[in-house]
């Protein structure tokens, strides 16, 4: 260790100083890879299926959203944490970029977070509910899944490379504490 | 930077939410003063757990200053919140870097176990500061 006292210090006179100094290169490194293409036909990336999950709570979100409007001032923020997620993703994976507008409108097909039972079945037209469900009952669903986002992400984490660990892992706190503000 | 590198600055990390959590707990309310000993005890456990791991890794752990200085004036319960959500954010930054210095499942799981609970830490304060809203989108980064 070279350059042991500024930097300690600094950690706690700038709160990402470790991450200033080191994470700034992480932080870009997970955002830009490029999938070498001779992996491609073989297995899907393990961070695809991290994307769907991620894509299908944000549908969650704004069917929850839909069905009991009470509940969007605490869904929203989440929402749109999730959403930026996905676009985080999907630049990792060097997806094309897609407005978070043509999912939030939940007209899309993608439904990734197969677990949220109880909050997918509203998606365009709210008087076509046939069964009422609590918001209780809703937000446990979110939870669901949500839970399973983050153990989804954890696993991923654990074997990934270098490079998409420190986001992947991200992924997998912020699912934890979108846990705790869903109870 | 070696593995071990990124877990010394974790450790460091570690030692300077311990003493930030000192100056926390003397501006906090007394309602919130046990919530702050809970986490600090926590960062104490992952103090000593991460030195252990150094220590198994032939490294000399990195010892704690005797005073940090302080990134905004904390002078009242308000602060004080504010300062615990900082320290935690350090934290989880810290233990974020090291998931990408690190090929190795297990140490994956115990930085991503540290991450995670600095991020819970940090939602459970700013949910007690009234922060809107409460968590981030990516922590620790």
């Amino acid at each position: 260790m070279g350059t042991p006292l500024p930097r300690r210090r600094v950690l706690l006179a700038v709160a990402t100083a470790a991450g200033a100094l080191g994470l700034a290169s992480a932080c870009t490194g997970s955002s830009t890879p490029i999938i070498p293409t001779s992996a491609a036909p073989t297995a899907p990336d393990p961070l695809l299926a991290v994307l769907e999950e991620r894509a299908g709570l944000v549908e969650a979100y704004a069917a929850a959203g839909r069905q009991h409007p009470q509940l969007l001032p605490r869904l929203q923020p989440l929402r749109t944490q999730t959403e930026e997620q996905v676009m985080a993703l999907r630049l990792a994976l060097a997806l094309p970029e897609r407005t978070p507008a043509s999912t939030a409108l939940g007209t899309t097909g993608t439904t990734g977070a197969s677990g949220t039972s109880g909050t997918s079945g509203a998606t365009t037209s709210p008087t076509a509910t046939a069964v009422p469900v609590e918001p209780a009952v809703t937000l446990s669903g979110l939870r669901a899944a949500v839970r399973a986002s983050g153990s989804a992400a954890a696993a991923v984490c654990a074997t990934t490379t270098a490079e998409r660990a420190p986001l992947v892992g991200s992924l997998a706190a912020a699912a934890a504490c979108h846990e705790l503000l869903l109870s | 930077m070696a593995v071990t590198d990124a877990l010394q600055d974790a450790l460091a990390g570690e030692h300077a939410v311990i003493w930030g959590y000192g100056v926390v707990g003397a501006e906090v309310t007394e309602e919130q003063r046990p919530d702050v000993r809970a986490a600090e005890q926590a960062h104490r456990t992952r103090r000593d757990a991460t030195a252990d791991l150094l220590r198994s890794m032939a490294a000399v752990p990195a010892q704690a200053q005797a005073y940090y200085e302080l990134p905004f004036p904390v002078t009242d319960p308000t602060s004080g919140l504010r300062l615990a959500v900082h320290l935690e954010q350090g934290a989880a930054a810290a233990w974020r870097y090291v998931l990408g210095q690190t090929d190795d499942a297990e140490l994956r799981r115990t930085a991503l176990g540290a991450l995670t609970d600095a991020a819970l830490q940090a939602t459970r304060w700013r949910l007690a500061a009234g922060t809107h809203p409460a968590t981030v989108a990516f922590p620790g980064q």
